[in-house]
């Protein structure tokens, strides 16, 4: 379940482009995607899960390659990426804003996804009964009714119940108060075993507890990308502020 | 636009027909009071000012034959297509900008729910025969107008009128004025869902979006209108 990422390209606006001219994240560990703001993070990570740009069009100006698990994840139309239920099924997403489904219970918002990916009834409910108690949080509450923390752990109760492979994980422990975030990332810390975990992250207790590989991004490109174990001054400059912008200087 | 009819036909055969009951109310429950009071006038002001000019030649109780062919071939369509375009149109860009919007159509793609079948096609369906059975209950209503202005300026009783009428009237009217509805509901369908679906970061994108989306449609919908009609009297010329 390696994602391997050669020549991509995406101008997303005339003011930002994404140029990753070669990135491999490793299979069954947890890379944690640093960065300052609007430095591309969430964009990379959208093209790893298959949901970037509008439902019709496919963004002219995107090139290059990603490869995951021998499938190159760029060529795959939004039809057959929805006939090889590979998202959902294979590659859950939490993403920043939940994106959840209004006027359902935090129950529906899992069961409807789950019985489209062919699951029963009974089969769904009893996998969102288990989601949700992962994440502690109650089955028949109106999401109109959550409060921020409790969205965003409805957010991964909803990615974690089809059982992925890989999760990618957009800033999903912003925004939860200290309890319920040291449950989550132990939450996550158990669902890293034997998984793929991707995560766009700002806080560096997830990266000291959760993270083996970090990728550092700036202005579209990555910086430094490599295991913890190495980029250990990296990280510490990073946290105290400086910006890491010095690894790819010859990007165009 | 094609593209959005194109999947709303293959996503309608697998849609749940609940989904496009609810849509179907939704669309054509709450435009109905609006289109039958406005079909309603529309043919009492068509037999006034026809009858205005009708008098002078002495002929009076051809203003029934000309509101029933006029209302049921033209004008009771475009009049649908026009409150429609406006209405369930800027309703299908919002609310499906709203799903944008919030984040909603991106996760439905990361889990697999297939937009095609639970959102577009329900809607566009919906939108479509909406506009066919409003444009009915438009020929209806504006055909009682008719009547009503006759008996009352005119002095031409209902039976004389309705004979007149159905006299007047051919199974090509009604098939041009249903035939035409159905493109013009297909066109606003496809603009609100089309712009409804763009990327947009913020309020103001929802908002341009669904100006243009009713906009772009009334347009589409005029334009159309002349083609269709040229075909029709070529047709039956």
């Amino acid at each position: 379940m390696t994602f391997r990422i050669t020549e991509l390209r995406w101008q997303v606006s005339p003011e930002f482009t994404l140029a990753v001219p070669s990135l491999t994240l490793p299979a069954e560990r947890t890379t944690a995607i640093l960065g300052r703001s609007a430095s591309g993070k969430s964009t990379l990570l959208s093209l790893l899960g298959r949901v970037e740009g509008s439902y019709f069009e496919r963004p002219e100006s995107l090139s290059g390659s990603i490869v995951f698990d021998e499938l190159e994840l760029l060529a795959l139309s939004e039809r057959e990426l929805l006939q090889r239920k590979l998202r959902g099924q294979t590659i859950g997403f939490v993403f920043q804003r939940e994106g959840l489904f209004p006027g359902r219970s935090a129950r529906d918002n899992i069961t409807w996804p789950l019985t489209a990916l062919g699951l029963s009834p009974s089969e769904a409910a009893a996998r969102a009964d288990q989601a949700l108690a992962d994440v502690g949080l109650p089955a028949d509450k109106n999401v109109a009714t959550l409060s921020g923390g409790e969205r965003k752990r409805l957010a991964i109760a909803r990615a974690i119940a089809p059982s992925p492979r890989v999760l990618l994980l957009d800033e999903p422990l912003t925004g939860l108060d200290p309890e319920a975030l040291q449950g989550l990332r132990d939450l996550l810390q158990r669902l890293a075993s034997g998984r793929t975990l991707v995560m766009v992250t700002h806080q560096r207790e997830d990266v000291e507890q959760l993270a083996d590989h970090l990728v550092f991004m700036d202005h579209g490109r990555v910086t430094r990308a490599g295991p913890r174990a190495e980029l250990g001054d990296t990280l510490t400059r990073f946290f105290a502020g400086q910006a890491i912008t010095d690894s790819h200087p010859e990007v165009p | 636009m094609a593209l959005v009819l194109g999947r709303s036909c293959r996503a309608g055969l697998c849609m749940r027909p609940s989904d496009f009951l609810v849509q179907l109310g939704a669309v054509a429950l709450s435009a109905l009071p609006l289109v039958g009071i406005a079909a309603l006038f529309a043919g009492m002001v068509i037999a006034l000012t026809s009858s205005l000019q009708l008098a002078k030649l002495g002929q009076a109780p051809l203003v029934a034959d000309i509101v029933a062919v006029s209302l049921v071939q033209e004008l009771a369509p475009i009049f649908t297509a026009l409150i429609m375009a406006g209405k369930a149109g800027a309703g299908l860009a919002s609310e499906l900008g709203m799903v944008t919007l919030s984040g909603q159509a991106q996760a439905m793609r990361a889990l697999s729910l297939d937009i095609d079948r639970e959102l577009i096609a329900p809607r566009v369906w919906a939108c479509i025969w909406g506009t066919v059975l409003l444009t009915i209950a438009a020929m209806f209503m504006g055909l009682i107008g008719g009547m009503l202005l006759g008996g009352a300026k005119l002095g031409l009783s209902p039976v004389h009128y309705m004979n007149r009428m159905i006299g007047a009237l051919e199974p090509q009217h009604f098939a041009a004025g249903l035939i035409k509805s159905f493109g013009f509901g297909a066109l606003i369908a496809a603009y609100g869902v089309r712009f409804g679906l763009r990327d947009k970061s913020d309020a103001a994108a929802l908002g341009r979006h669904t100006m243009s989306a009713v906009v772009v449609a009334l347009f589409t919908v005029l334009v159309a209108d002349y083609v269709f009609t040229s075909f029709i009297v070529a047709a039956f010329a």
